[in-house]
């Protein structure tokens, strides 16, 4: 099928490039992208937690781990399945305290126990909602995981209060 | 059957005085041999416990460390060394590129710390106590493995020539007298 076939010769010339300026064939920049580094705003505007201000190269220095569990460690086992846990763990926890996460969720993990601790913004939830979905989550992990979780939350009153700094 | 409050297990108190040679050799244990649990049975005897800690991060070590040394000391628990063997670090590395683009090389590493504890000769009744406290108290991310050296009895159908039967039984009335 020719190019001719797709656009009928009554058609303008600018439509055909509009239709292909889509598709570059030339081959990619290979810039050094950072990832886990917010780029700056414009105006600065974008707020960030302290956590997420620090560069990946900056854990073990000045933030610690998200995860913490024995699998990584040397002749230990479970290596995909804490991690694949943990990763199911944060996608619910996503969904489920949509709006309130005002942190990342800490996942530690001591003997057959999980702990997920974090901080939640009171700015949209009433403290019922909360309580509710603190025993939601918990029920339903444990159910999944077939080991205790406990939900260990600190609230602060809007996301503003974790803001470290605007970029 | 020794008294009631005698039975649980005392912490490092040396409680009995030796009356015989046989309690000589069970004195340096925080309880006596001659005292049973509850459920009727003698006290096991531990040799050495061994306690093989491994972490990542080195402070929190440091800090188990630290805690498990106040521990056995309040408790009278005899550690006799505290050692940390060599770290072993895993690497991995990353180059999305063949050949070409080594400025893009990333290399990942997992450390593992480790730190080793050795207890000498503690009964049952106080390794069972004492490690339920320190294993509780494990910090999220750290493993322990806990080696056990239990002193055992010769089985009943082993037993010693008769002419070392009879020597040992000369030195036992010399003994008496």
């Amino acid at each position: 099928m020719s190019v001719s076939q797709i656009f009928p010769k009554s058609l303008p010339v600018s439509s055909f490039f509009l239709a292909f300026r889509g598709i570059s064939t030339t081959s990619s920049v290979c810039k050094n992208r950072k990832c886990g580094v917010p780029k700056v705003t414009p105006f600065r505007t974008h707020p960030l937690t302290y956590e997420e201000a620090q560069p990946p190269s900056k854990i073990y220095v000045t933030k610690g781990w998200l995860s913490w569990n024995t699998s990584n460690l040397y002749e230990e086992k479970r290596h995909a399945e804490t991690t694949f846990e943990d990763l199911i763990i944060r996608k619910f926890m996503f969904g489920t305290w949509h709006g309130i996460l005002a942190s990342e969720v800490v996942i530690k993990r001591r003997h057959n126990m999980i702990v997920l601790a974090f901080l939640a913004s009171m700015e949209h939830a009433l403290q019922r909602q909360v309580y509710f979905l603190q025993g939601y989550t918990e029920e339903l992990l444990t159910n999944w995981f077939k080991c205790p979780v406990k939900v260990e939350l600190s609230a602060v009153s809007s996301k503003n209060d974790v803001i470290f700094k605007k970029i | 059957m020794a008294a009631p409050l005698l039975r649980s297990c005392r912490l490092g108190a040396s409680l009995f005085t030796a009356q015989s040679q046989t309690a000589n050799k069970v004195s340096q244990y925080s309880t006596s041999e001659s005292l049973v649990t509850s459920t009727g049975k003698k006290d096991k005897l531990y040799r050495q416990l061994t306690l093989e800690i491994k972490g990542h991060d080195s402070a929190i070590l440091n800090s188990y460390q630290k805690f498990t040394a106040m521990a056995a000391k309040e408790l009278g628990v005899n550690i006799v060394s505290m050692c940390d063997p060599p770290r072993i670090f895993t690497r991995m590395s990353l180059m999305k590129s063949v050949f070409v683009h080594k400025k893009h090389f990333h290399q990942y590493e997992m450390r593992t710390m480790y730190k080793v504890f050795q207890i000498k000769h503690i009964t049952g009744s106080t390794a069972s106590t004492f490690l339920e406290y320190i294993q509780r108290n494990l910090p999220e991310g750290m493993a322990m493995k806990v080696t056990k050296i239990q002193i055992e009895q010769l089985p009943s159908h082993i037993k010693p020539p008769a002419d070392a039967a009879n020597q040992i039984q000369s030195s036992q009335q010399t003994t008496k007298h």
